[in-house]
């Protein structure tokens, strides 16, 4: 188990383009275990290529991406080899898409979902594998009864469950999240929020919160950063932030919330 | 019967067996592991056994004595066009026993007599990547081989006792080379899975439209992939063969007429001969009291 | 003992959407509280009670100035604090009772109170008994405990806020308003456990409008007119 005082994540000087069109330039932080970090702008401000940067799921063009592995030591996550990189993809990360069909085998039942990286790791045994399914389609609330029903058969926010199951089963220490309420019914987010409020700290997970909802990363994470046309504007404790914004943009994103 | 002239033997062009063998070789040395190859355009068309084919053409030779079999006989159209091939193109010895056979290509299954070190089976494979069906792109499933990512398989396997309560999969049933590998062992029946565990016969598979060639060497660890509270299991029948009265052979089921009267056959014609020319009966031929 | 020494501290707020307007607060803010100590802020409403509050909890950033709080036997500046460190004086150090609950949908009043005890390593059982008690006090009807407070009127809003913020025995204890909503006999109760804070050795600042409860609560006051700067 790694010292609590040592960063999980560490990443510095990261840039990425599009050719002429700039996806995010020198983005630099640090997330320690059990900590959570929104990344809060608007479409185009970046979001979303940093989080790929930083998720192996995108080369960057410069800087650097270290995660400390369970041996202790920093690497350079591109610097990896490639079974390695996938191997710490499986195992100890986490990805949960926008949308939850680009992260669950739609033609598998729930069960097969949240039991294949179990599978993965090498586990051999129907009954534990199945147990193991029943019991993380309880911890997000979906009827278990459910188990051998196909995803396309899911509503929306059951899918989107299902998907952080299908995710958290192997006990990852770093999870990224995509707006992962995005395009659900606000009864629906309110309780996806408070299971992943839930989640997050009763597993000590350190998060990486992509959104553009303010009210979600206030909710969710314990510090934000700002990004508008691919610059980190602005960074900090997350109220601190939203209560007290310096930057143009955030005053202007603040302001700019509807307040029911 | 002679050779038609204007061939080469066996059809195919030396420097295309010289390609073909060295696949071979590789697919030798790395069991299990689907070694690509230039598969030529074969006087029939994709689906009709192209893959396996080349593969006896390449390796056939003058002494060489062939036997083809097409569901366990010898004597359906399929077996019988490869075998009239080989014999229009290479002249060589043909044979429908089992123990003569020095080469043995199959579609869909493996003899029930033990197979010997001097004998080849070829298999005729249509799809040779077992996690295909669950992931479609070739570029994902060579990674996974290569990373020796193969818990998706086990999905497979997991559904199927979800939904049946049973692994369902009853042929093409995935395998696992040298504790390596996971391979396709082509459409025979789960039955014959045990004969590739450790068989002192050389097994070579050929996928003609796919393209891909993989081998067994001879007593190599095969294992037929499950899970440790639903190991694998083969199918049995209640009845034995009609004609023969073997009870440990894959059996078809014959339907005789419009009433729904059906008896069970071996589908191995020549082990099914072999058992009857010694004096075996089964419960048809017995109440016909002829042999 | 000292807690919190507040030295030359200003805040100014710059409105970029009003052409960089900058609003000037205060300036020159010197406060010293001791442990045992309630100190009360006050002066006209703007003056910046709220600010400086917000200041010393980390939630507003403070350009001028040093903030110094206690926190874990050494002197620690909330102005110059990162994050991670001022999460750590918010969860073992600073409570701060705001005006307003901020209602999370979903999460019962129980847990409410229950959560930063727990999140101070207590079990399940221990941090649920220990926000029972305060609800109780509260007079907060055990009906209710299980349901968000989202449905619950003002006051009881502000009751389970109280007992959120009363739930750990912080060193030092920020309250803003803490009595506004509430009647009589809660009033009273808020009182009783604020003087039994301060008893314990809790170091106190509060805004109270109503000058009884300040005068029941704290001995002195700091009025910030005296470092308000002119806009």
């Amino acid at each position: 188990m790694s010292d609590n005082h040592e960063p999980l994540l560490v990443v510095d000087g990261l840039s990425k383009r599009y050719g002429a069109q700039l996806g995010c330039r020198n983005v630099g932080f640090s997330l320690w275990p059990g900590e959570v970090v929104g990344v809060v702008g608007e479409s185009g401000s970046g979001k979303t290529t940093l989080l790929n940067c930083i998720s192996a799921r995108l080369t960057p063009d410069d800087g650097v991406v270290r995660y400390r592995t369970r041996l202790g030591t920093l690497s350079d996550i591109y610097q990896m080899s490639e079974p390695e990189r996938r191997m710490l993809m499986r195992t100890d990360w986490a990805f949960v898409h926008q949308n939850p069909r680009d992260g669950l085998r739609m033609k598998v039942s729930a069960g097969a979902n949240v039991g294949e990286r179990l599978m993965a790791v090498g586990a051999r045994h129907y009954g534990n594998i199945r147990g193991a399914a029943d019991d993380w389609l309880s911890k997000v609330e979906i009827d278990t009864g459910r188990i051998d029903d196909l995803p396309a058969t899911f509503s929306g926010g059951m899918q989107q469950r299902l998907q952080i199951a299908r995710n958290l089963v192997t006990g990852p220490r770093l999870v990224f999240m995509d707006e992962p309420t995005g395009g659900l019914d606000v009864s629906v987010q309110a309780r996806l929020l408070d299971l992943m409020r839930g989640l997050v700290g009763e597993l000590g997970l350190a998060a990486v919160i992509v959104t553009h909802d303010l009210a979600v990363a206030r909710l969710l994470s314990h510090r934000l950063m700002v990004m508008w046309r691919g610059e980190v504007v602005e960074q900090g404790l997350t109220d601190q932030v939203l209560d007290d914004p310096q930057h143009p943009y955030t005053q202007l994103l603040v302001s700019s919330v509807l307040q029911p | 019967m002679a050779e038609t002239s204007g061939y080469n033997f066996a059809y195919l062009d030396e420097q295309t067996k010289r390609m073909i063998r060295r696949a071979l070789l590789k697919a030798i040395a790395v069991p299990g592991y689907q070694v690509p190859f230039a598969s030529r355009e074969m006087p029939m068309p994709y689906g009709w056994g192209t893959g396996g084919i080349q593969v006896t053409a390449s390796i056939v030779g003058r002494d060489d004595v062939l036997k083809v079999i097409d569901q366990g006989a010898d004597d359906t159209t399929n077996a019988v066009s490869i075998r009239k091939f080989f014999k229009r193109t290479a002249g060589i010895e043909t044979t429908t026993q089992t123990h003569e056979a020095t080469i043995i290509q199959t579609r869909h299954r493996i003899p029930e007599e033990d197979l010997r070190a001097d004998q080849i089976m070829v298999f005729q494979v249509p799809i040779p990547e077992p996690l295909r069906f669950l992931e479609p792109r070739e570029t994902e499933t060579r990674k996974m081989h290569a990373l020796e990512e193969y818990g998706l398989m086990h999905v497979k396997l997991y559904e199927d006792i979800s939904q049946h309560g049973h692994i369902a999969t009853t042929y093409a049933y995935p395998v696992a080379v040298k504790q390596r590998y996971v391979m396709d062992p082509s459409p025979i029946p789960k039955f014959d899975n045990p004969k590739i565990n450790r068989s002192p016969a050389l097994m070579l598979f050929g996928a003609g439209r796919e393209k891909r060639i993989y081998a067994v060497p001879p007593f190599t660890d095969v294992h037929s992939l499950d899970f440790e509270d639903f190991p694998f299991e083969i199918q049995t029948w209640r009845e034995a063969c009609a004609l023969c009265g073997a009870t440990g052979s894959f059996l078809d089921e014959i339907v005789t007429d419009d009433a729904g009267g059906r008896m069970f056959v071996c589908s191995d014609t020549d082990f099914c001969e072999k058992r009857r020319e010694a004096g075996h009966a089964g419960p048809a031929l017995a109440a016909e009291g002829a042999v | 003992m000292d807690m919190v020494r507040v030295r030359g501290v200003g805040k100014s707020f710059k409105l970029h959407a009003q052409g960089g307007a900058e609003i000037a607060v205060v300036g020159g803010v010197d406060m010293t509280v001791a442990a045992g100590d309630a100190i009360a802020l006050t002066g006209a409403s703007g003056v910046g009670k709220s600010t400086l509050m917000r200041m010393i909890f980390g939630n507003y950033l403070c350009p001028e100035g040093e903030i110094l709080v206690r926190h874990g036997g050494c002197w620690v500046d909330v102005a110059r604090a990162d994050p991670r460190a001022i999460i750590d004086i918010r969860r073992e150090t600073i409570g701060y009772i705001s005006q307003f609950l901020r209602v999370i949908p979903r999460v019962p009043a129980l847990e409410v109170v229950a959560e930063p005890i727990r999140m101070r390593g207590a079990s399940e059982g221990e941090s649920r008994e220990r926000a029972s008690e305060l609800l109780t006090r509260l007079r907060i009807p055990e009906t209710l405990w299980s349901l968000s407070p989202v449905t619950f009127s003002g006051g009881e809003q502000q009751r389970v806020n109280i007992a959120r913020g009363f739930a750990v025995p912080y060193p030092i204890l920020l309250l803003d308003e803490p009595t506004a909503s509430l009647d009589k006999e809660n009033r009273d109760t808020v009182i009783e456990m604020i003087d039994e804070a301060r008893r314990g050795g809790t170091a106190i600042i509060g805004i109270f409008h109503d000058g009884n409860v300040r005068a029941a609560v704290c001995e002195r006051a700091c009025d910030l007119t005296q470092y308000r700067l002119a806009s």
